[in-house]
């Protein structure tokens, strides 16, 4: 327990104010002597460097106005001591031997018996002893013999004088900022001073018109200017549902996670069912070889302006092309890129191949390396591959930087001599790098092969027909395979669309015998 | 005989990563990080053979006294390693700040420029057979103007909470913006789907093909 230093209450320990009148209980872990400031550890009632007193004594003043003292004989009133007086005598100690034996005789004498040595002390000062004491009782402005100044410490301190008064101090101007931060005294505030009593501790103490921490919590909440809430009526229907699927009460969890063993075994064999489905719709067209699609498949618009836009390049022009693709999407990429590739060496242009994916420099080194022994390209006169460039956003625009400035090839002497720019993308981002940093900033044409995943999101680009950001577009699988019957050059591409087609129709049946079974179910539920 | 072997490899390890279908099991996370780990070191041997040496390393050794300047960026690289102890790693700051710097400003001002400000252009359509070509055409466009408010209205979330014309009109196209996402994104899935079976019909040509050697 800390006692209060300031009324005395009992506080927890660890307190730092007390609950009772709000002063400080600690400082640094101890109480600060209000006397001599001396810091004095916690719990103690007296300080021990002066020995005042810490807990002040409480007193209840009586309710009934206090009378003057009655004057029953003259010393009742102590005036003074003389000092030879003060000490009992070993003659005042009567019949007792020792002190000790005095005060057991005391004690059993009665209360108004008094020894006599201390019945000396209530011997009135004579009229001698006040006449005296008038005497010395100093007049208003003068000094006591002690505090008078010697002499000899007059001069130096004239001389002192003087010099102050040469130098010409004058009383440092006080900024009004700086003047508000004084401390106040107690009682009445300045005019101009923030009304209010000052502080009375910590590092605001004797400044007034702080702001209090009770004031700032007490203040309620204005509930009443918040404007009026009104929702429509769906919205109360989507709280209702979903109070009361947080108000329902949680199942046991062995109702939820145990499935009957008949349900599993069905899930279990329908997965198996649709694998063995998916896996005839793909191999069956293979293994029979059927080329249904080589005849009937039709090219979209799309992928005939990428065709398009190669097939008018002139001889011994210079195409761009970049793999950004990884082994993820190489099962769509590398059929694209084999198609138009092939497509562009028997346009005799020479190429320039770049990447930024790593694995895309490595992918489609085979490709070139196939197609340029088939076509008889040498690669440093008819083609080269600047491999891997890094950079993200700098990626492209240092290569189109790249071609004038660092002379990575003397095919070109800058990305204006580049005749297109062929886009086999496995991602989104790819083809917008290419479009945001070389495209539109150099105006180069641009053709893409893209994903089937990234198609939804390429599309947008091709259609802006007033700005022709993609010339042309291809996508997936089938866009390869598109291109291969619009070259006239079957491949592999092609071949795949068979099976292709196969898995389309089994998946969309597999979709509706799904929901008929699902619904099936919701009804023969009610 | 050595494409023979790599052939047995690579099948073996397109059947593991099949076993999946079973249940998870060992042969596929073997055959797992075996591919993280491969694409990992490919890529470390891609970086040093075709970016660190070529262009930096190459050029310095051969002529310091024209190749000068490409110490800032063998520094920044430098500094850049450091940022894997954490006591020291404020001296990789400045490389990071660099990075960060150079692809904010060429993202902002290439996405202006390529994507932005074309794409705003490209939805000023016209609806009207004449001016648009064709009926096709003005169909299509009415769609893509469509598609175009709808979504847009979809995503005003600032609407007031009390009703009134206005928010009748925006809801109204909310709603259409709402089924146009929803028809995009199951176009989406299924343009992923068709990718996920190409991919399985490559590894079907090459199961079939270069390893049991049942298609020519």
């Amino acid at each position: 327990m800390i006692n209060c230093p300031h009324c005395g209450a009992s506080n927890k320990d660890g307190s730092k104010f007390c609950g009772d009148c709000g002063q400080p209980l600690i400082t640094r872990n101890g109480v600060t002597c209000p006397m001599c400031d001396n810091l004095n550890p916690p719990g103690v009632t007296a300080c021990t460097q002066c020995g005042a007193r810490l807990i002040p004594v409480s007193v209840t003043p009586s309710e009934e106005p206090l009378e003057p003292l009655e004057m029953e004989e003259e010393g009742a009133v102590v005036k003074g001591v003389e000092g030879d007086d003060t000490v009992p005598e070993p003659d005042d100690l009567g019949e007792a031997e020792s002190l000790e034996e005095f005060a057991k005789v005391s004690e059993a004498e009665p209360e108004d018996a008094m020894p006599p040595w201390l019945e000396k002390l209530r011997e009135l000062p004579s009229e001698e002893a006040a006449s005296e004491e008038e005497a010395t009782r100093l007049a208003p402005g003068e000094l006591p013999d002690w505090l008078e100044i010697p002499p000899e410490f007059e001069e130096v301190l004239s001389e002192a004088g003087r010099a102050v008064e040469e130098e010409e101090v004058s009383r440092a101007e006080i900024p009004s900022w700086l003047e508000a931060l004084r401390p106040a005294e107690d009682g009445v505030a300045e005019p101009g001073e923030p009304a209010g009593p000052p502080e009375r501790t910590g590092l605001l103490k004797g400044i007034r018109g702080t702001l209090g921490i009770e004031p700032i919590l007490a203040i309620p909440p204005r509930a009443a200017s918040l404007p009026a809430f009104s929702a429509p009526p769906y919205a109360y229907e989507h709280a209702e549902v979903f109070d009361k699927v947080v108000r329902e009460p949680a199942r046991p969890s062995a109702e939820v996670v145990r499935p009957r063993r008949l349900e599993t075994l069905v899930a279990s064999t329908l997965r198996w069912i649709i694998y063995l489905i998916v896996a005839t719709a793909v191999v069956v067209p293979i293994l029979l070889g059927s080329n249904w699609a080589e005849a009937n498949m039709p090219v979209t618009a799309s992928t005939i302006a990428m065709y398009d836009a190669i097939e008018a390049l002139p001889a011994d022009s210079v195409v761009l092309v970049s793999h950004d693709y990884d082994p993820g999407v190489a099962g769509e990429m590398i059929p694209q890129a084999k198609a138009v590739v092939g497509h562009l060496m028997r346009r005799q242009v020479r190429l320039i191949n770049v990447s930024l994916t790593p694995e895309g420099a490595r992918l489609s080194r085979e490709v070139l390396d196939e197609l340029a022994e088939a076509h008889g390209y040498e690669y440093g006169d008819d083609y080269l591959s600047l491999g891997y460039v890094v950079g993200v956003e700098a990626g492209p625009r240092s290569i189109a930087e790249g071609f004038g400035g660092a002379g990575w090839t003397d095919f070109v002497d800058g990305i204006e001599d580049v005749a297109l720019i062929v886009e086999f993308a496995g991602a989104t981002e790819y083809v917008r790098l290419w479009l945001e940093q070389v495209q539109a900033p150099y105006g180069v044409p641009m053709v893409a092969g893209v994903s089937a995943t990234a198609d939804p999101f390429v599309r947008p680009y091709y259609r802006n027909q007033a700005q022709d950001q993609l010339l042309g577009l291809m996508t997936g699988l089938v866009g390869a395979a598109e291109y291969e019957r619009r070259a006239g050059h079957p491949g592999l591409a092609l071949a795949s669309m068979d099976s292709q087609s196969v898995v389309h129709i089994a998946i969309v049946l597999l979709v509706l015998v799904g929901n008929l079974a699902y619904f099936g179910g919701r009804l023969r539920g009610k | 005989m050595s494409e023979v072997f790599t052939v047995w490899i690579a099948a073996i390890l397109t059947l593991t990563v099949y076993s999946y279908l079973l249940a998870d099991n060992p042969l596929y996370r073997l055959a797992e990080h075996l591919f993280v780990g491969s694409s990992v070191g490919y890529v470390a041997v891609v970086i040093l053979h075709n970016i660190l040496r070529p262009r930096l390393l190459e050029p310095l050794a051969q002529d310091a006294g024209v190749s000068w300047p490409y110490v800032i960026p063998l520094l920044l690289g430098l500094l850049l390693l450091t940022k894997a102890r954490t006591s020291i790693a404020w001296l990789g700051n400045s490389s990071v700040a660099f990075l960060f710097g150079v692809g904010a400003a060429l993202a902002i001002g290439g996405a202006l420029l390529g994507s932005l400000l074309p794409q705003i252009q490209a939805s000023w359509v016209s609806i009207s057979p004449a001016t648009a070509g064709s009926v096709e055409a003005a169909v299509d466009n009415v769609c893509l103007a469509v598609g175009t408010i709808g979504t847009l209205a979809y995503f005003y979330f600032t609407m007031g909470s009390g009703g009134g014309p206005r928010n009748a009109l925006i809801r109204f196209w909310a709603t259409v913006g709402k089924w146009v996402m929803l028809i995009t994104f199951g176009a989406i899935f299924g343009n992923r789907i068709m990718g996920y079976v190409s991919l399985l019909i490559e590894r079907a040509y090459f199961l079939l093909g270069d390893w049991l050697g049942l298609v020519g």
